[in-house]
């Protein structure tokens, strides 16, 4: 089976600064692989590795500036091939920096397109930055294949479908779904493995292949901002500093009980 | 043009490894300190993820991991146990067993090199006497040929390793004197199976560093056969040089790594602790040591990974070894120093708490002074040698 796996390189939300009521500080933040993306390599490699076929990562680079973030893209890239993904193609232009979800679904779907033909794409349920969740789906919607979304189990048999695990609210759901098709991934499906040195000292072999929008054949600058961000702020966080003074725990619980009630947070 | 930059592959390495050593080692740090033992799921670990033995070649079971790498593994497992005692564990295997790995014959190499890189054995250095340490050419356990054999008879002292060897198997690269008249000029290396009959050893109970054991070791007629012989015949010190200038790169890595998890531990600590209704964080007689620590650990971490660098540069037939070791002692010389004096900083920070065990400072501090007060080559030593360049051999104070 031939699957590929979508991998965003996110903002460390660990390194994002900001002031509070002022916008973060995007281009001083580090990025790395989103984490629930880690899940989806994890699931495809481990596909691949019980049914045969191959694994190709794919991601477009949304955080500029490029000169910096193409270094981190690199390494994202190399521990995802570490991770056992056999090539990794990256869409790395400056028109596709910033660009909304429906253009990175378009890009996406045009490097599928060429590097293809696949049998499934996963994909993590949400990137930890911005979590809109929306590129899968967005995705699916391009190539005009059916979408499962927040799948926490992919058995995949014989025949042209998987069998896919929902954990929907308080039930358990089981889909079989037609390949191809779209697949998002939620965290609990499984543990990305930790790749070894020798895993990291191979992936240097693997193939890591970067592609303009012209090379996809696709529009140039000024495209891809059908949704523009107007503004990103920081909440206003400010300690009361209450003290609450009490003879017994009880007594202390009754007067944060108060003080919250007060403060209208219950 | 100068660049300070790791390559994608080591900062992946980093990590990968951080994050593995957050889940198998971190959480275990005390408990290696109080039971005086690294688990042997965490050996395992280490073992499964590569980093036993990374630097061999692959053929004698490791990756032919560059040193720049071996520094990177090293810093990284002292952050997660900043006693250092897995740190010490992992750099022996790498420094001593490259000496075997480059120098001994190849299915000695390969037997001994692979079951420790599983986890199986381990693999020491035994140089110090009772009466002389960095004094190698004054050492007095001897080997005398047999026919096809050495018997050694002498005693070693302060050896790391010494239980885990006896737990796991494995040995140790031995110095020794083959022509005692000759000093520097008569010491040969063997490689001597902790289980060789004719060895008796005991133990020390060291302040830190207490998960991996130190002890001492007699030898009574330990018969060796040849191969188990390293270089040539009254060669060693070159090798026994080597050595020391592999291990002390690690070494300074491996206090270098401790210090900086304490470093951010103690930033941590006076962010978060309150007093005269402001953090401690804001005081600038807590903030401006904190400060001048962390510009004090940088400028070591710089001189460390030059060092690992130029080793690799000896490594692929770019320097010469002089050139590693120049910069291995300037290291050594700065890194347990420089890490002690940082970790009493972040000990005054944190008050009467971090003079406790529920703090890990205290760990790291006992740590960290093994090798300020000695190992590898004292402080001093690394003055002499570097000394031997600036100010030339003929003003050497012992000539």
């Amino acid at each position: 089976m031939d699957v590929a796996a979508l991998v965003k390189l996110a903002l460390d939300v660990e390194g994002l600064r900001a002031e509070p009521g002022e916008a973060p500080r995007v281009d001083q933040a580090p990025t790395k692989v989103s984490e629930i993306d880690l899940n989806a390599v994890e699931e495809a490699v481990s596909i691949r590795e019980r049914v045969g076929g191959s694994v190709t990562a794919f991601s477009v680079l949304n955080w500029g500036p490029l000169s910096r973030r193409m270094r981190e893209a690199r390494e994202a890239a190399k521990r995802v091939l570490a991770m056992g993904a056999d090539r990794f193609v990256l869409v790395a232009d400056e028109a596709a920096v910033g660009a909304d979800t429906g253009f990175t679904a378009a890009a996406l779907a045009a490097a599928l397109r060429a590097r293809g033909p696949f049998d499934l794409v996963l994909a993590g349920e949400g990137t930890e930055d911005s979590f809109g969740g929306l590129v899968p789906g967005r995705l699916a919607q391009e190539l005009g294949w059916p979408y499962v979304p927040y799948a926490d189990g992919v058995e995949v048999g014989g025949g042209g479908s998987v069998r896919v695990r929902r954990a929907v609210g308080d039930f358990e759901e089981v889909v079989e779904v037609d390949l191809p098709a779209v697949i998002s991934v939620t965290q609990e499906i499984n543990k990305p493995r930790i790749p070894t040195l020798m895993q990291i000292l191979q992936a240097g072999k693997k193939p890591l292949e970067v592609l303009s929008l012209s090379d996809l054949g696709l529009p140039g600058p000024g495209a891809g901002r059908g949704v523009r961000v107007s503004s990103v702020v920081s909440p206003r966080v400010e300690r009361r500093g209450v003290v609450i003074e009490a003879e017994s725990p009880r007594e202390a619980a009754e007067r944060l009980v108060e003080e919250l009630r007060r403060a209208g947070v219950i | 043009m100068v660049d300070f930059s790791f390559s994608e592959e080591e900062e992946v390495f980093r990590q990968s490894l951080r994050d593995l050593l957050a889940e198998i080692l971190a959480p275990r740090a005390r408990e290696i300190d109080t039971e005086r033992r690294i688990p042997d799921d965490v050996i395992r670990a280490l073992a499964d993820n590569g980093i036993l033995c990374m630097t061999m070649k692959p053929e004698h079971g490791g990756s032919g991991a560059s040193w720049v790498l071996g520094t990177i593994a090293i810093e990284e497992i002292a952050r997660a146990d900043p006693s250092v005692a897995t740190a010490v564990f992992v750099l022996v295997e790498n420094s001593w067993g490259k000496i075997l790995d480059l120098y001994g014959r190849d299915d000695v190499a390969r037997e001994v090199l692979s079951a420790a890189a599983r986890g199986e054995g381990f693999v020491g250095i035994n140089s110090t006497e009772p009466q002389s340490g960095s004094d190698v050419a004054g050492f007095t356990t001897r080997a005398v040929r047999d026919g096809d054999h050495w018997v050694i008879n002498g005693e070693k002292a302060f050896i790391s390793g010494i239980a885990e060897a006896q737990r796991l198997g494995g040995g140790y690269i031995t110095v020794v004197k083959t022509r005692p008249e000759a000093g520097s000029r008569g010491i040969t290396l063997f490689y001597v199976p902790i289980d060789a009959p004719g060895i008796t050893v005991g133990f020390y109970e060291d302040m830190g560093r207490n998960g991996l054991s130190t002890g001492w070791m007699k030898l009574k007629d330990v018969r060796i056969p040849d191969e188990y012989r390293i270089g040539e015949v009254d060669q060693g010190f070159k090798l026994a040089m080597e050595g020391f200038n592999r291990a002390r790169i690690f070494v300074s890595a491996g206090c270098l790594g401790s210090a900086e998890a304490m470093l951010e531990y103690t930033a941590e600590y006076a962010r978060n602790r309150v007093v005269f209704n402001r953090p401690l964080a804001k005081f600038e007689g807590i903030q401006f040591p904190l400060v001048d620590a962390w510009t004090e650990l940088e400028a070591t971490k710089l001189m460390i990974y030059k060092a690992a660098w130029a080793m690799d540069q000896y490594d692929a037939g770019r320097a010469t070894l002089w050139e590693a070791a120049r910069w291995a002692a300037m290291a050594k010389l700065l890194a347990p120093e420089r890490s002690v004096d940082a970790i009493k900083e972040f000990m005054k920070v944190a008050g009467a708490y971090g003079y406790t065990k529920d703090s890990p400072l205290e760990m790291a501090f006992r740590g960290v002074m093994s090798y300020f007060v000695g190992a590898e080559g004292g402080q001093n030593i690394m003055r002499l040698i570097l000394a031997r360049e600036l100010v030339g051999k003929e003003n050497l104070p012992y000539k």
